[in-house]
């Protein structure tokens, strides 16, 4: 692994540049200080936010690098978080738990991507929706591996004494770290040799597969990496509540992240935080002014964001930076020019041949 | 641009290299030019090709070989079968009937991802960029290589995968120098002018010093000068590099003025071949094709 500082030193890729580098430091550094000056419930929170934007992260690279939209990811959080709870049924521990479901959440999104990948995008996105309104009913009908509407209860998770942390401050920094990775993750994956021709077949899928991408294979193999980051996601999911449930995975779970990753900007290392505090927050704002108006808040801040910034807020922060005297190509710039164009994804368009018969 | 050779120095060099047209082969399916490379197996050979759309027939049993390392032109009207025939070699599409050998190997056995790795690139008819992403990135991907493009080694940062990275840009940035592209390096593609794109397009095709370079149309849209520009590149490339070129263009001299051998179809048929001067004298060419193109070159 590569420290944070070496961020500074990338080209090209979106995340890349000195600002962009130094402005999620600072992000992660804001992060660290959250146990500091909140109680503990407000701590537990956010480590859900965490949880949600670990999942954010698979979603961000599956739709901005790859071109996929999957609205089933909350299928996948589902599956990490019951997955936690079998292995702790089981006597496993937590950090046992954590790798079985990385590996596991890993193989199941082979074995769906396989066949589903080669489906082309619309067909991708309504196969997955599938894939969420199946989960919460496959979790509360097999009562003998989820328990049912009851649900599973975990064991909670203690601090180590060496860390001098309560419980609560302890979760929360195995879920940072947890993010941490998770980032680091995508952007080694955005500026590797696989990253860009993830980008290319994005972009157009003829001349990628005339320059050797072999479609499926990496299709299948970034919506495996994107699986398994939910997995991961629930796992941190089941420890932080202790409990689990059906309904805590609804569809609306991926509507929120698919929402929470658009606003954020899509491709933007930064976005899954965004994601993660959307999906967390914003709905219970909602609920605390009025269950009656349930959504609003939701509704009305995903509607003036796409009227204000398109390209989602880093889109319009890279593109305020770009405004300001001496705001060079260099770095934030490059990072607007790796931004995806949504409209041809999701018409389906996307890579389509370029060349025509004669 | 660097462009040391010049069309004028080249031409003698490129005459006494090029080789006897023979004849033009309709019907039975032997090769126009029968001179073999040094290793004994044309550069390519295209034996019998036919494919159908639909009821459109849209090659008629084509044949034809590069026996050695040169520029070949490809010409005729629209719906000749021009790009379905360079579409059939670079193996996007697969001919009902046929055989494509590269250096003796069947191009059709091929998967379409590993046409690049048997040696052969390709730029595209309207342009395949990958538009969202920066010259330097569009070249990289020239030298993309499956083999070593690990989805975990990449996102676990592995020196190796970091090192292969370096090494490929390195050899990016080299062939951005060779075609004037250093300035825009970190230019996302769509932002550039046409004529630079196009430039973007050809330097990924040769960035891994392919055998055989399929260039559809790449004069289209482009200004006299590019035009003019894009010839001297071209014979640069073929003779600097020891590739071959096949050409598909409607523009009458563009094609002449850079391919050693020209091939006509029309009606998904190779209707004649021969050099430039040879073509250019052909009474049916003439009456055909030319003075229906005369209004566009």
């Amino acid at each position: 692994m590569t420290s944070l500082s070496s961020l500074s030193r990338l080209r090209d890729g979106g995340i890349t540049g000195r600002l962009p580098a130094a402005g999620l430091t600072l992000a992660f550094v804001a992060l660290a200080a959250v146990p500091l000056f909140l109680q503990a419930y407000a701590v537990g929170e956010w480590t859900f936010a965490l949880a949600f934007a670990v999942a954010a992260v698979g979603l961000n690279i599956l739709i901005a690098d790859a071109g996929l939209v999957s609205l089933g990811h909350n299928a996948f959080v589902a599956f990490g978080a019951y997955a936690t709870a079998w292995a702790a049924g089981r006597g496993m521990s937590y950090w046992e738990s954590f790798l079985l479901v990385a590996v596991m959440a890993l193989a199941l999104g082979w074995v769906i991507g396989a066949p589903v990948v080669k489906l082309g995008h619309l067909n991708f996105a309504l196969v997955t929706i599938g894939a969420g309104f199946v989960a919460p009913t496959l979790a509360l009908r097999l009562v003998s591996v989820t328990g049912g509407a009851d649900g599973e209860s975990l064991p909670a998770l203690n601090a180590p004494g060496w860390s001098g942390l309560t419980a609560t401050a302890w979760l929360y920094y195995v879920g940072l770290a947890v993010l941490l990775a998770a980032v680091l993750l995508s952007i080694g994956l955005r500026r590797s040799q696989a990253g860009r021709a993830l980008r290319a077949q994005r972009d157009n899928e003829a001349a990628a597969e005339a320059f050797g991408v072999q479609l499926w294979r990496i299709r299948c193999g970034v919506f495996a990496l994107s699986v398994m980051l939910c997995g991961v996601s629930g796992w941190l999911w089941g420890i932080t509540s202790s409990f689990v449930a059906p309904d805590s995975f609804d569809v609306t779970l991926s509507i929120s992240l698919l929402a929470g990753v658009v606003m954020g900007g899509l491709g933007f290392a930064a976005t899954p935080i965004v994601a993660g505090i959307f999906v967390e927050f914003v709905p219970n704002i909602s609920s605390n002014i009025s269950p009656a108006f349930d959504g609003l808040v939701e509704g009305v801040i995903i509607v003036v964001i796409m009227l204000v910034a398109r390209q989602g807020l880093f889109g319009l922060l890279t593109a305020g930076i770009r405004k300001l005297p001496g705001g060079s190509r260099d770095g934030t710039a490059r990072l607007a020019d790796q931004r995806t164009d949504m409209a041809p994804m999701m018409s389906g368009t996307a890579g389509s041949g370029s060349d025509a018969v004669a | 641009m660097r462009l040391p050779r010049t069309r004028e120095r080249l031409l003698p060099r490129l005459r006494q290299a090029g080789s006897r047209v023979s004849k033009a082969s309709q019907q039975g399916g032997d090769p126009v030019i029968t001179r073999r490379d040094s290793a004994g197996s044309d550069v390519l050979r295209v034996t019998g090709v036919s494919l159908s759309f639909g009821g459109v027939r849209a090659l008629d049993n084509v044949s034809f070989a590069v026996p050695s390392p040169r520029v070949v032109g490809l010409i005729g009207a629209n719906g000749a079968g021009k790009s379905t025939l360079l579409n059939c070699i670079a193996g996007r599409f697969r001919p009902q009937a046929g055989r494509v050998e590269f250096y003796g190997k069947d191009i059709l056995a091929i998967p379409k991802n590993r046409i690049l790795a048997a040696g052969i690139t390709r730029t595209f008819q309207n342009l395949g960029l990958f538009k969202t992403m920066s010259v330097l990135d569009n070249l990289a991907m020239g030298l993309y290589d499956p083999a070593h493009g690990g989805m975990l080694a990449g996102s676990a940062w592995s020196y190796r995968a970091s090192h292969r990275d370096r090494a490929t840009r390195t050899a990016a940035e080299q062939v951005a120098d060779r075609l004037g592209l250093t300035g825009v390096l970190h230019r996302r593609v769509s932002e550039l002018p046409y004529g630079i794109q196009k430039r973007v397009e050809l330097g990924r095709a040769i960035a891994s010093n392919p055998r055989l370079v399929l260039i559809d149309e790449p004069a289209t849209g482009l200004s006299r000068a590019e035009v003019g520009s894009l010839q001297g590149l071209l014979l640069d490339l073929a003779s600097g590099l020891d590739m071959s070129l096949l050409v598909v263009d409607h523009n009458f001299s563009f094609v002449t003025g850079v391919a050693q051998e020209i091939i006509f179809m029309d009606s998904g048929a190779i209707a004649a071949t021969g050099t430039p001067a040879q073509i250019r004298e052909n009474q049916m060419i003439r009456e055909q094709y030319l003075g229906r193109l005369a209004h566009h070159d």
